[in-house]
């Protein structure tokens, strides 16, 4: 029976190599498989070299323990105020529970990644194109919050979920260029306004300075002046305190000789002024008169002889 | 001991049964395996067996393989280390949680993770403290906690 011998040889070394490699297990590091006895779960092997019975057990699934990034792919989301913005991201995973995430959840990454695209939605969509633009930590951490609370029973830890890129429509950019354009230029437009009110208000303050020392020098001017007419007037009435005084000593008709004769030469300037066409005579033209009997009186106590009647004075006539 | 073709017959199927099993897992060959390795202990021990016997003993064999892991085996099965796999709401028993919807007749709602369970329990007011203590399909059954 060589024959029978040598297929029964064969089939045993075929059947050996089939069991042998069945057996004897190696988990390369980063990775545990599950072990499965006739389909239902027993225990995870962790990395390094396991034995199992062959038939009985099996390796079920093999399950990635290390930090996994994900492609969020790119999705149009619409905005609070109505903009449609293309949005995509990366998620950052670790599985922690082997046998959970093999068999807690059908299509783990596709699970994952559906978790994540629905709530960044929500997430924009509960703010307007500006927020969403300018708070993505704030969406990173409510997409965070919602997908790693989410995916807990999976025996998943989701460290971090980043938005890569958000992109309004190219119209809506151009709009937003030329609105921050206008913006810069409203504030240049401001500042040089800005200035000139402030030269302008300067160059005021100037003048009201100027004016008010101006004043201030007249008025200083005029109090002087004043102060000068008072000591003037001062001196006159001193003058002629000491005039009547002298009068009072002396006699009465020296005084009258003086106006008098004052009076006849304002006279004689009167007549000979080129542009007269008449003369008013004075209202007190009698006194005047008087002063002149005074002078004779005067005249007459210092020669001691007797006065002739006063003549009349001259009269004229334009 | 004689190699007569039956005999070898017998050996290589039981093998490549075991190979195959081994190969592409479904506990379908294994059995016929058994009964195999059955019928090759069985010729060596009887040779003037027909074929035809050998043949009716393989398939009797097999089900008897069965029979014999269902009423021997099956019940020294190893635990399995995470026995509540695939049983969420039995996974949650022993959390303490507040109530999300107040227990009224008997009703309540809870919010654990990012999920809603309805619980039944005593009466109690939105925001109290319960303990799950147990799950019947997806209702958790809770108790007062502290």
């Amino acid at each position: 029976m060589g024959a029978a011998g040598s297929i029964l040889a064969l089939v045993l070394v075929f059947a050996g190599v089939v069991l042998l490699f069945k057996t004897v297990r190696m988990v390369p590091q980063g990775y545990q498989w599950t072990v499965e006895r006739f389909g239902r779960y027993t225990h995870t092997m962790d990395p390094g070299l396991h034995f199992l019975i062959p038939v009985i057990y099996d390796v079920g699934r093999k399950i990635n323990m290390m930090e996994q990034v994900l492609e969020v792919p790119s999705q149009d989301v619409i905005t609070k105020d109505n903009a449609v913005v293309k949005v995509d991201g990366i998620v950052f995973f670790q599985v922690q529970d082997a046998a959970k995430a093999a068999y807690e959840v059908a299509q783990l990454e596709i699970a994952i990644l559906n978790l994540v695209m629905t709530n960044i939605r929500t997430a924009i969509g509960s703010m307007d194109l500006d927020e969403s633009l300018s708070k993505r930590d704030e969406i990173n951490t409510k997409v965070l919050n919602a997908v790693d609370a989410a995916t807990h029973p999976w025996g998943l830890k989701v460290n971090r979920i980043e938005l890569k890129d958000i992109q309004p429509p190219r119209d809506l950019v151009d709009s937003m260029a030329r609105q921050m354009k206008a913006e810069r230029e409203k504030r240049a437009n401001i500042l040089e306004a800005e200035g000139h009110r402030q030269s302008e208000i300067l160059r005021a303050e100037g003048d009201k300075q100027a004016a008010i020392l101006e004043a201030e020098g007249k008025r200083e001017a005029a109090y002087r002046e004043a102060e000068a007419r008072e000591r003037l007037a001062e001196a006159e009435a001193k003058a002629t305190q000491l005039v009547s005084d002298a009068i009072a000593a002396g006699n009465v008709q020296a005084i009258n000789y003086f106006v008098a004769q004052k009076y006849i030469e304002a006279f004689k300037a009167l007549a000979q002024a080129p542009n007269q066409k008449f003369v008013m005579m004075p209202m007190d033209s009698s006194g005047v008169i008087g002063s002149i009997a005074g002078i004779a009186e005067l005249a007459k106590d210092a020669m001691a002889q007797q006065a002739a009647p006063s003549a009349r004075p001259p009269r004229s006539g334009g | 001991m004689s190699w007569n073709w039956p005999t070898v017959a017998w050996a290589a199927v039981a093998l490549l049964l075991f190979a195959a099993e081994a190969m592409a897992p479904g506990a379908f060959m294994l059995w016929l395996g058994l009964a195999a390795a059955a019928v090759f202990v069985l010729v060596l021990a009887l040779p003037e067996l027909t074929v035809l016997t050998q043949v009716a003993a393989f398939v009797v064999l097999s089900f008897v393989s069965v029979q014999v892991y269902r009423t021997w085996f099956r019940k020294r099965e190893p635990a399995s280390d995470q026995p509540l796999l695939n049983r969420r709401a039995e996974q949650l028993i022993g959390r303490v949680v507040p109530l999300e919807r107040g227990i009224v007749a008997g009703r309540g709602r809870v919010q654990i993770a990012d999920a809603f369970w309805d619980v039944s329990g005593p009466d109690l007011p939105v925001g109290a403290l319960v303990r799950v203590v147990g799950a019947e399909a997806m209702v958790l059954h809770v108790e007062a906690a502290g």
